[in-house]
């Protein structure tokens, strides 16, 4: 131990020991000289006698220093200090390397840790990769989601393959907080969901079966989500105990939850009255049962007659029960993309490790004189080797650091960027560390290998060879270098080419005609309070209405039903067509005020709206849409006939009114086809009906202004409240806004993200390519001038350059090509277009071309400038 | 002939032994031990001697000798070398082995006379 330390005190102290080491050298040889001149020798004869008995003064003294060097550490100081001074004075590699590292890493550790967010651990509950969402079809027909009555989750909780049936309902309520009128949404839960979900609360408590007994009137008490007790409560502490006004109803607060649970996003959870409504389901299969089996014992269990589909016609039979994961359900789409994103982006990482080893390698080429003289000079292979990966360790290790800040950074950005309700707010994405370390590891090692190359090249070589005009272990280096070009520029086309599906995707969805002008159309959500149905509520709902078209900049404004803005699907019905049909007909239904059609610019192609008399007289007439009147009326005019629409006889949840009601309505006009099933679906044929026709309590007040919508929140909420002061009004959004999230968003993300990578791996390639022209060419300037001087042309010497380049990136074009023809099946999936479409395959080639082409000339531009005879005088390295 | 060849190679663990040796009389400088084994072989060992320095340097690190920088005659520094008590341990052992190697050595030559 002593031994060691004092060796560390010898390294700290080096300066002066070094001072000491060459005095004691210097006194013996001044003491033996002194004693030589004492005996009779001339002064030079003694000097030099003394200093020849002495030996080799500097082997000598090296041979103390390595004494008492550390030696390991000694010449770790040393190498990293030559690094240092070898990469300030050529930063180019150092830099393309290092950003090429932290790309790659950051890149792929991102997109990786944010797929594996969304896959592994998307959701607090227990059991979560057993919630399934149940569906159902009819015949043919789309599959729905089933809404459940307590009845019937009662039957299905005694299957034995589900251990979990949860019933939840979600809705705008009316709550008033210190005396302050707010719509929120809230939920209502079955008593046992907390339980099931097994999420414990933050603060208090949740439903138990003794505290939401069977009468709903002692069922008073509310739980909070963590969002609305921090914008509501401002985190308080003493929240427990507090009274909430739901609806006109106290309930006292009985705990808060924490932040992850989020069940359905609603503010609050209140406990669920037991009655014959249908509600939402959720299910949870029991450990070890697959969904196959549970789902043939749900197909067998809805036969039972306890279970009518609202919408079918009995046929039970017809019925196909589907079982899709939680996470399926919710994330869906995504899921698909980001795993082509993860093919995507381990290309960009093989491309930015590939440029890593291109520079690396191409340092080494210019450095093999070097490396040589030392070789023969003396220094050992280790020692070479040991001092090559000091310096590419350097450049790995701060590339290292530069992905790791590069991967946080851009999980941020992505998780930011992914539009709302893309992803379900309970999903944790964080960096996971496993895959950024195994990146790092993997990218420093390639550079590492990269880096010491050409001291393997140079171990298998001649040493005479160099300086002369041979290529020192650069053939096999040279190869290397031609198939990681191949290589990037194969995953370059194939990265362009799924951008360009993407952007065409985008561009075919934002110019798909809607059939309506969704711009400077705000959306506002109110409940409105009376009795639904009535007179009173139409009167109300239109009083409503005009004082929100009083309001100045205003053109116009519509009232609708609840139903979400088109091109989300709204609420669909049956519908009797005599002559025609049997009740067995869907169609798309919404009521609207008059004012609809013009609010939102859908043109009249027949006929007429309803007039304000009828409409406040609740007449039984509606308009339907040209794809309804194609089909059902393909050689007549529909205009004067009568359909039944069975969703009027219907409440919200779809139980039958009682006692029902005249379901006739005669058609009065046809309005153009306005997308209503997606943007890229068909139009699906669709009623309307006057709103006071239901006169629901939850409308959307659609407020067309001549400019922004922005401004007219402020006076549009005093001019309602002029109407009635305890009437809130919720500010949704925009028309363009729902569009956008509902629609475009998704398509958006993936177009930005690809074209970002895509546009990285092309910037990535160009520094490979560039780096490859360079390196090869230096090695043939004395080539290239001898040939200058015996005539050739500057030309000649470019094109010579061009064609054996531009035949590695030809090469790695078709490479790319190859790729797409596999990969195109697949990927098509998400993209919606193919990706071998001629167009964009073309424009890909021909970018790689043009960015290639710049790549190679700029060195190749050099070189045939250069002038021969200064090359072939002096010597050029 | 030449006084390069008739110059015995002297094994590293010998020139250890030696230095010890010399040391055990009393403390002394680089300069004075060279001389001092030069003098007592009557020149037939005749090292460089510079090769002496790196091996002092070995045997302080392996702490069988201290050392210290002392004036000498006034005008300048010299580093005094002395034995420390490790050291002494040391010589005894090393003296063992090198009987146990003429020993050695001899039974062999013995052998082949024979």
């Amino acid at each position: 131990m002593r031994k060691v330390w004092r060796r560390i005190l010898w390294w700290s102290r080096r300066d002066r020991e070094e001072l000491e080491l060459e005095e004691e050298l210097r006194t013996h040889i001044v003491i033996e000289t002194g004693q030589r001149l004492e005996a009779g020798d001339n002064p030079e004869e003694a000097g030099f006698t003394a200093r020849r008995s002495f030996g080799n003064r500097a082997r000598i003294a090296e041979e103390m220093r390595d004494v008492w060097r550390l030696g390991w550490l000694d010449q770790l100081r040393q190498d990293m200090r030559y690094a240092f001074v070898t990469l300030t004075r050529n930063p180019g590699y150092a830099i393309g390397a290092i950003v090429s590292l932290g790309l790659g890493i950051g890149a792929a550790t991102a997109v990786f840790s944010a797929v594996e967010g969304l896959v592994l651990n998307p959701y607090p509950y227990s059991g979560a990769d057993r919630l399934v969402v149940m569906s159902q079809a009819e015949g043919a027909g789309p599959s729905r989601r089933t809404f459940l009555t307590g009845d019937q989750a009662r039957l299905l909780r005694q299957a034995r393959s589900l251990d979990a049936v949860i019933l939840w309902d979600q809705s705008w309520m009316w709550t008033k907080n210190e005396g302050i009128p707010e719509m929120v949404q809230g939920g209502r839960l079955s008593q046992n969901v907390f339980q099931l979900l097994g999420v414990p609360p933050l603060v208090g408590r949740t439903f138990t079966d003794d505290s939401s007994t069977a009468t709903s009137d002692s069922a008073l008490v509310a739980v909070l989500s963590y969002r609305y007790w921090q914008t509501h409560y401002a985190g308080a502490s003493n929240v427990i105990g507090r009274t909430l006004q739901v609806d006109d109803q106290p309930y006292i607060i009985i705990g808060i939850m924490p932040e992850r649970f989020r069940f359905d996003n609603v503010a609050f959870y209140i406990p669920m009255p037991s009655d014959n409504n249908r509600h939402y389901t959720l299910l949870r299969l029991r450990p070890g049962v697959s969904t196959a089996a549970a789902t043939a014992e749900l197909q067998a269990l809805v036969q039972q007659p306890q279970f009518d589909f609202p919408e079918s016609r009995g046929g039970r039979r017809d019925v196909r029960v589907s079982l899709t994961t939680l996470r399926d359900y919710e994330a869906g789409n995504l899921h698909n993309m980001l795993g082509i994103l993860l093919g995507a982006v381990t290309l960009l990482f093989v491309i930015g490790c590939a440029d890593v080893s291109i520079l690396f390698i191409g340092r080494g080429i210019q450095r093999r004189y070097e490396l040589a003289v030392r070789r023969a000079v003396g220094a050992s292979q280790t020692r070479i080797l040991r001092q090559l990966l000091t310096e590419s360790l350097v450049v790995s290790m701060a590339g290292g650091v530069g992905g790791v800040a590069v991967a946080y950074a851009l999980l941020a950005v992505i998780i930011a960027w992914i539009p709302p309700g893309v992803i379900p707010g309970e999903m944790d994405i964080t960096i996971d560390i496993r895959v950024l370390v195994f990146a790092a590891v993997v990218a420093v090692l390639a550079g590492v290998a990269a880096g010491l190359s050409p001291a393997l090249a140079l171990s298998r070589s001649k040493l005479s060879g160099v300086g002369g005009r041979s290529e020192v272990g650069t053939r096999g280096t040279a190869r290397t270098h031609r198939l990681l070009t191949l290589v990037q520029c194969a995953a370059t086309v194939v990265l362009l080419a799924a951008a360009g599906a993407a952007l065409r995707t985008l561009v075919v969805l934002t110019t798909a005609p809607l059939g309506y002008n969704p711009q400077n159309v705000a959306v506002f959500a109110a409940t409105l309070r009376g009795s639904v149905g009535t007179q009173e509520m139409a009167d109300y709902a239109e009083r409503i209405r005009s004082a929100a078209a009083s309001v100045p900049g205003v053109e116009s404004v519509a009232l609708t039903g609840p139903a979400p803005t088109p091109p989300v699907e709204p609420r669909r019905s049956l519908i009797e067509i005599p002559g025609v049909s049997d009740d067995d007909q869907e169609v798309v239904t919404a009521e609207v005020s008059r004012e609809y059609f013009s609010t939102i610019r859908a043109p009249i192609r027949a006929g007429r709206i309803w007039t304000d008399t009828e409409d406040r007289r609740r007449a039984h007439i509606g308009v339907i849409n040209e794809t309804m009147a194609r089909r059902y009326w393909p050689n007549g005019n529909p205009i004067g006939q009568r359909v039944r629409l069975a969703g009027l006889g219907k409440n919200w949840d779809g139980s039958t009114k009682s006692p029902p009601n005249d379901q006739w309505i005669e058609i009065v006009g046809v309005i153009g086809d306005v997308r209503n099933d997606g943007l890229s679906r068909p139009v699906l044929p669709e009623v309307w009906v006057p709103y006071s026709l239901r006169a629901l309590g939850a409308v959307l007040l659609l407020v067309r202004t001549s400019g922004s919508p922005a401004g007219i929140t402020d006076e549009l909420k005093r001019k309602i409240a002029e109407v009635n002061a305890e009437q809130p009004l919720m500010a949704s959004s925009s028309l363009e806004e729902r569009l956008w999230e509902n629609g475009w968003a998704r398509q958006q993300f993936a177009a930005s993200l690809f074209s970002a990578c895509a546009t990285l791996a092309l910037a990535l390639a160009a520094v490979g390519i560039y780096s490859v022209v360079a390196c090869a060419v230096s090695l043939r300037t004395r080539e290239f001038a001898l040939r200058m001087a015996l005539g050739a042309s500057n030309a000649r010497i470019l094109g010579d350059i061009f064609t054996s380049s531009m035949m590695t990136i030809a090469l790695g074009m078709g490479g790319g090509l190859a790729l797409v023809a596999i990969l195109h099946r697949p990927i098509s999936a998400w993209t919606e277009s193919s990706l071998w479409s001629p167009i964009s395959l073309m424009s890909s080639m021909i970018a790689l071309a043009v960015v290639g082409c710049c790549a190679v000339l700029i060195p190749a531009w050099r070189t045939a400038t250069m002038d021969p005879m200064r090359i072939l005088r002096g010597r050029h390295f | 002939m030449n006084p390069q060849r008739d110059k015995i190679e002297l094994l590293r663990g010998t020139l250890d032994m030696l230095i010890l040796r010399t040391l055990q009389a009393g403390p002394a400088h680089g300069h004075q031990i060279a001389k001092h084994i030069q003098r007592s072989t009557n020149d037939v060992l005749q090292i460089e001697h510079g090769s002496l320095y790196p091996a002092l340097h070995r045997l302080e690190r392996k702490g069988w000798l201290a050392s210290k920088w002392e004036s000498g005659d006034g005008r300048r520094e010299l580093k005094y070398y002395r034995l420390t008590a490790r050291g002494k341990k040391q010589l005894v052992i090393e003296e063992s082995k090198w009987q146990q190697l003429v020993r050695a050595i001899a039974q062999v030559a013995a052998r082949v006379e024979s």
